[in-house]
């Protein structure tokens, strides 16, 4: 299930509310969001519920108990279990493909039992989730772990499971425990409705435009021009903001419904200064988790260089298994370095040379997403002027969206539409409005749009 | 801030709007347009719009003497094929409806006085029928079809309470579908294009090219097939027993005293039709029982499938299910040779 259906939306979002606010059921919400996240999440398939369920029983038997403080093993005991599941899931091809040279959908049936191996959504995020409350226990910040039913819907709760925001334990911490005498009251109401209609609006109506505008060029890269390349270039960069803050937006609005305050995913990213700075702002919440999980147990900036290129590496490999998201993880990498050595000259530059110079480099390094090697090959050739494109440019149309998306992403902040600064706090029928528009809108445009592109993550 | 009442109350207006915008596609009547040339199907002609442009039609016109209902099966049928070229016929098949659509909208046809005199019931074959409820109906009709079934639950005792459940899932799944299918940006689009006279005929239907024909029916161009068409799957425990006798008493009940009514089982591929006489699903022999003995008791006329619609190998079928028209004409020529005479007197 996911967000831009009707079926979410009309079914399934009105039921968990009436279930949640039903005053007999006040004692239970906990479970009843536990419940509810569950089927939503078994809805795509019975075995990746398992699959998730097994890792909250693991780690929460696993950590219950005060001994795992500062006990390594204990916490390898923990983690390890999770991350060979995400291990298996989402490498085990990958790996047997490159390393032992074995075809694992070949036709000689050979590993057949690892062919029809599918991914289940979300497993990144919330076996990070598993992994970052397993070494917080470990590390005696969380001294108190909470019951089951709390642990289980820190690790599944809905709005965030299947692709973020990442969350720590104690950024829900307490919302968990005040879960049962929550009132939804009307500014976090409107707050909650602004973020999902924002967020929806910036799904269906802006990256599954902009999507649908770049497919023919995209499946045919060896006859595109350098404008259909530039246009490619442009009008993905947007497309991934649009579709992955989209997501994190509704994830914050639906869970200041169910009176949680998530943290933010993105910060404005292509208002970046540098690739350093991008990363302070882009997915927010998985550039912290690097940062406190991996980055500094490796020493942080003591090694700089070393640790830099590993956790873009494992950035890239989080990303997906294959090696245009190595390759990706280490392109960041090189301009983070790159940036890190030429810093003094490059923060010199003129403040908008800097993010826009910043914004082509992450915008180059989104083709990886978009191609595999081969076809990158041919998409990056189509600069090349002695090659001939059979496809027309785009059309006058099409890039007047891609300028009005630009537009949007740098004029607008939805963040203060959400607390009414926009259009002033005197205006809130205009607001109102806005939001019944851009709803109505979305559910005109729901039946063309496609899933979040961070559910394959 | 903004205001979550006034949100949700502009939110129905604004909806509600476009609801009433798309309304002027279905209230467009694009069948007497099709002056010999055919009509075009458009990629946003889906089941549900069709279905609300064919009820609209219905009950613009004057009653038919001939209709046909039923789903894509029945949709090729023409006059010509029924050898009823003198008597006013229109094809209300609509695409992926079961017989409880074709029940939906015979019901309303009749409650407005427009039911045909003479109608003929398509039932997809028992061993492949989707046994799901309408995606025409309005709401309002939803509701009454829901309490129906509900009140229906209550009073038979032999029906269970998962069965009648799963009926209230198809409802809810019906429904789901017919918005997801209806409120559309195509739909939208094409309706703000007859709303503001930006075209002089309707969107999805155009007045050249293939597709539907002025009687409602579909020309759907049977290219030779070079295999016989795939063993169908059986869709298994997808009719419900009791809510088919229920539909089939609905049916006789709305048409007694007002049009003869003759229902025939859909026939499959002549491949499939070997295959499934020889091995039967057993919902399949059940749900044929019942229905043969439902139409017996409500003195219906029905014609359970066939074991060979045609000896002739070198006809060629789209697929499994879908006959060519002629054939299927054929066979229920045969099967009611007095059909051709319907719009003469009263069979």
């Amino acid at each position: 299930m996911i967000f831009n259906q009707f079926e979410f939306l009309f079914l399934f979002l009105p039921m968990v509310l009436a279930a949640f606010y039903f005053p007999k059921l006040q004692s239970a919400r906990p479970l009843v969001l536990v419940v509810a996240s569950l089927i939503f999440y078994a809805v795509s398939g019975l075995e990746h519920a398992i699959t998730l369920c097994t890792g909250i029983l693991w780690v929460y038997v696993v950590t219950r108990s005060d001994a795992i403080v500062a006990n390594l093993w204990r916490l390898t005991l923990a983690i390890v279990p999770p991350l060979l599941a995400l291990g298996y899931y989402k490498y085990l091809g990958f790996f047997l493909d490159q390393f032992i040279h074995v075809g694992y959908a070949s036709n000689t049936g050979e590993f057949d039992m690892f062919a029809n191996i599918i991914l289940p959504a979300g497993i990144s995020f919330f076996t990070f989730q598993l992994v970052s409350f397993a070494i917080d226990r470990f590390r005696g910040e969380i001294t108190t772990p909470p019951n089951f039913v709390k642990f289980a819907l820190y690790i599944s709760f809905f709005p965030q499971l299947v692709a973020g925001p990442i969350l720590r334990f104690g950024q829900v911490q307490s919302a968990l425990e005040k879960l049962h005498t929550f009132r939804l009251n009307a500014p976090i109401a409107s707050k909650a409705i602004v973020y999902i209609s924002v967020g929806l609006a910036s799904k269906v109506l802006i990256a599954d435009t902009l999507d649908s505008y770049q497919t023919l060029y995209v499946s045919a890269p060896d006859a595109i021009s350098a404008i259909s390349a530039t246009f490619v270039l442009f009008a993905y960069s947007f497309q991934i903001y649009f579709d992955f803050y989209g997501y994190s937006m509704v994830a914050i609005g639906l869970g200041l419904l169910f009176g949680f305050s998530f943290p933010k995913n993105f910060n404005r990213p292509y208002e970046a200064l540098n690739p350093q700075d991008f990363w302070r702002r882009w997915h927010m919440t998985l550039s912290f988790w690097i940062r406190d999980y991996l980055y500094f147990p490796l020493g942080g900036n003591k090694v700089y260089v070393r640790n830099i290129i590993i956790i873009f590496a494992v950035c890239g490999l989080w990303h997906g298994a294959g090696w245009s998201f190595i390759v990706w993880g280490l392109f960041h990498a090189f301009i983070v370095i790159l940036y890190h050595a030429s810093s003094s000259q490059w923060d010199r530059l003129p403040r908008l040379f800097q993010i826009g110079l910043t914004f082509l480099l992450v915008g180059a390094g989104w083709t990886l997403f978009q191609f595999d090697f081969e076809t990158l090959l041919s998409f990056w050739s189509s600069f090349n002027p002695s090659r001939e494109a059979t496809i027309d440019d785009p059309e006058l149309a099409m890039w007047a969206v891609v300028a009005l998306s630009a537009l949007i992403c740098y004029g607008v902040y939805f963040e203060r539409l959400a607390d009414g600064d926009l259009f002033g706090k005197s205006r809130p029928i205009t607001l109102t409005a806005t939001c019944a528009l851009l709803f109505t809108a979305v559910l005109v445009f729901i039946t063309k749009s496609s899933t979040f592109i961070y559910f394959r993550f | 801030m903004l205001k979550p009442s006034l949100f949700f109350l502009l939110l129905v207006i604004f909806a509600g709007s476009t609801l009433v915008i798309i309304d002027q596609l279905f209230d467009n009547d694009p069948f007497p347009l099709a002056e010999g040339n055919l009509l075009v199907n458009n990629p946003g002609l889906t089941g549900p719009v069709l279905g609300q442009i064919k009820r609209r039609h219905g009950l613009k016109n004057k009653p038919y003497q001939f209709g046909i209902f039923g789903s894509s099966v029945s949709m090729m049928l023409t006059a010509k094929d029924l050898d009823i070229e003198k008597c006013s016929f229109f094809n209300f098949s609509i695409l992926g409806e079961s017989l409880r659509g074709a029940v939906s909208l015979i019901s309303v046809l009749a409650t407005n006085g427009k039911l045909p005199k003479t109608v003929i019931v398509g039932i997809d074959n028992f061993e492949v029928h989707s046994y799901g409820n309408s995606r025409t109906v309005t709401l309002t009709q939803r509701i009454s079809e829901i309490h129906t079934d509900i009140m229906f639950y209550v009073n038979a005792p032999n029906i269970r309470f998962m069965d009648m459940l799963r009926m209230m899932l198809r409802h809810v799944i019906a429904q789901r579908d017919t918005l997801e299918r209806t409120f559309t940006l195509d739909t939208v689009t094409a309706a703000l294009k007859l709303t503001f006279g930006l075209t002089d005929q309707h969107p999805m239907l155009t007045k050249t090219g293939s597709g539907f024909r002025r009687d409602g029916s579909y020309d759907w161009q049977i290219s030779p097939a070079t295999d016989h068409p795939k063993i169908l799957r059986s869709q298994q425990r997808s009719v419900i027993p009791e809510y088919l006798r229920k539909d089939l008493e609905r049916i006789r009940k709305i048409s007694k005293g007002r049009s003869q009514v003759f229902i025939f089982e859909t026939p499959l591929a002549p491949n499939n039709q070997d295959y499934y006489l020889e091995t039967p699903s057993s919902e399949a022999i059940q749900n044929r029982k019942v229905f043969t003995d439902s139409c017996k008791d409500f003195n219906l006329t029905c014609f359970p499938a066939p074991p060979r619609l045609s000896e002739d190998k070198n006809v060629y079928w789209l697929d499994a299910v879908h006959a060519p028209s002629n054939l299927l004409g054929a066979y229920l020529q045969r099967s009611v040779p007095t059909l051709n005479q319907a719009c003469l007197h009263d069979i």
